[in-house]
């Protein structure tokens, strides 16, 4: 997975300069620890300048502030569901704040873009689907008229009455 | 019927010149096969689509597999109702393809046309559809290599509008037995353009029967541009028991699309472009109408769309996309061709609307 995501970064690097920009802008002096199936990784990054990619399994004591699993990314690359949904409906934990989410947002919609038209990006995703723990062996295959995107989902979770609430 | 082999193997061999290291990128070259069950109305799409050369092109395999609804987890009630089970699938083109006799082996699918027999065999685990077809072309084929300006191109096709096809298709290891009482249309397409130029394409299949139980088909192609402002001229291929029976083309065809009035939002292939264009609704056609006469003859038809996906083809160096309806509908057709008026009151439709 180390090897996955600095490779990640590296296409990034030489394919797409918006995505590349993006990408420093969202992540450059950072620090987290993401978990992927039970796999925890503590990712650092430096400056915009100088832009470095710091990866390392995380220690024990380090909260995991991004967990989710390689069943749920597939089902994104699928379309089965969108990124947001995924949060919502907690198949994806994370903490963050809203600006921080619309940035992390901003940042995996480029990437999403760029693996539908770079070979690079291509082939890294098919590793991962082949390498990683692999999907459920007997699935129960969805319609393409199940592929409702629900969007609004966010804010439709608000309590009425804390919306209405004047400040 | 009349079967051309030399026709057939000069409209289905591979165009792209996959030996040239200097093969310009925008090749593409795509084989596109329809099965239809005129009694459950079950239809499966296969299309494989070679783009670029050896080494850094692609290759595509798309399959979409329409059922009644509740074929899979309950029992069918009517045949009113359908569902859509798909994939699309595309891998960097290295080493799988081979050109005389054409055979392409991916890892899901293999795919050949051997003296005219085509086989087709995927196995698609993700999406729980696997298949194996094979068969030869029944109907007379039709090579039309227009080589006319097509974006900054050129696209040329061929079709072979009737093929006896057996096989088994298995949806999450339900069987549905493909035969020769299927209708099975081919095309054969290839080129020089790049997705999301100013470019597109109206193209349908429609298979009816009469009260005889004669097969007609007729399978049109028109250009045009992306917003339907300049359209090309079209050709209407009029098809009985397998044999071209007459060919309406140019002002004497009339095509016109009916618009939704409230735009939808299709389910979208490949899934990634799903999660990209989440939250784009737009205009879909709910039918057509083709009116074709000339001195002679008269055809008419009119097509109600009962259900529409949508691929998006991305072009890996420009980074723009094309936008490919795919439709399914029942149509109406009155035809009087050769003095001899037919009616037909319910058929089957398969189109694209490409912009």
């Amino acid at each position: 997975m180390m090897d996955w995501l600095h490779q990640l970064v590296a296409i990034i690097r030489y394919n797409n300069q918006f995505a590349w920009q993006l990408m420093k802008e969202v992540t450059a002096n950072r620090h987290i620890v993401i978990e992927i199936d039970g796999c925890r990784i503590s990712l650092t990054t430096t400056g915009q300048k100088d832009y470095q990619l710091k990866t390392k399994l995380a220690d024990a004591a380090e909260q995991s502030r991004f967990i989710t699993t390689g069943d749920v990314l597939r089902k994104i690359i699928d379309g089965q569901i969108t990124l947001d949904y995924a949060i919502v409906t907690e198949q994806i934990y994370i903490r963050a704040t809203i600006q921080e989410l619309i940035s992390i947002y901003r940042l995996v919609i480029c990437l999403l873009a760029e693996g539908a038209v770079n070979s690079k990006m291509q082939l890294l995703w098919k590793d991962f689907n082949k390498e990683w723990y692999p999907a459920q062996k007997k699935i129960s295959p969805l319609t393409m008229q199940e592929q409702k995107p629900v969007h609004g989902i966010l804010i439709s979770m608000v309590p009425e009455k804390t919306l209405l609430v004047q400040v | 019927m009349t079967k051309l082999d030399h026709i057939t193997y000069l409209l289905d061999e591979l165009k792209i010149p996959v030996n040239d290291p200097y093969c310009p990128e925008d090749w593409k070259d795509w084989y596109h096969y329809i099965f239809f069950d005129p009694v459950t109305q079950t239809r499966l799409l296969f299309n494989i689509s070679l783009s670029g050369r050896p080494g850094n092109g692609t290759i595509t395999v798309t399959v979409f597999l329409t059922v009644p609804s509740g074929f899979l987890h309950s029992a069918i009630s009517s045949f009113d109702a359908f569902e859509t089970f798909g994939f699309c699938d595309t891998i960097l083109w290295s080493d799988q393809v081979e050109r005389v006799p054409l055979m392409i082996n991916t890892d899901h699918t293999f795919f050949s046309i051997d003296k005219n027999k085509v086989s087709i065999r995927c196995n698609h685990p993700a999406s729980a559809i696997r298949f194996s077809v094979d068969g030869f072309p029944a109907a007379t084929p039709v090579y039309v290599p227009e080589l006319f300006p097509f974006g900054k191109g050129f696209i040329g096709w061929g079709l072979i509008p009737g093929m006896d096809m057996n096989g088994k298709v298995f949806l999450h290891d339900k069987p549905i037995t493909i035969s020769t009482k299927w209708y099975c249309y081919h095309d054969h397409n290839y080129g020089r353009f790049n997705w999301g130029e100013d470019l597109g394409w109206t193209w349908f299949v429609i298979s009816v029967f009469d009260s005889k139980g004669i097969k007609t088909s007729y399978v049109l192609h028109q250009g045009n541009n992306r917003d339907l402002t300049k359209t090309g001229i079209p050709f209407l291929f009029v098809y009985e028991k397998d044999m071209l029976k007459k060919i309406f083309m140019g002002e004497s065809v009339e095509l016109n699309w009916q618009w939704n009035n409230e735009p939808e939002k299709p389910p979208i292939l490949p899934g990634v472009m799903a999660s990209l264009f989440a939250d784009r609704h737009v205009a879909v056609p709910s039918g057509f109408t083709v009116k074709a006469t000339d001195d002679k003859d008269y055809l008419y038809i009119k097509m109600k769309r009962e259900s529409v996906t949508e691929m998006i083809l991305p072009d890996y160096d420009k980074k723009q996309y094309t936008f490919m309806k795919e439709m399914n509908g029942v149509v109406e057709a009155v035809q009087f061709i050769q003095a001899k008026k037919k009616l037909f009151a319910k058929g089957f439709c398969y189109a694209e609307f490409v912009h």
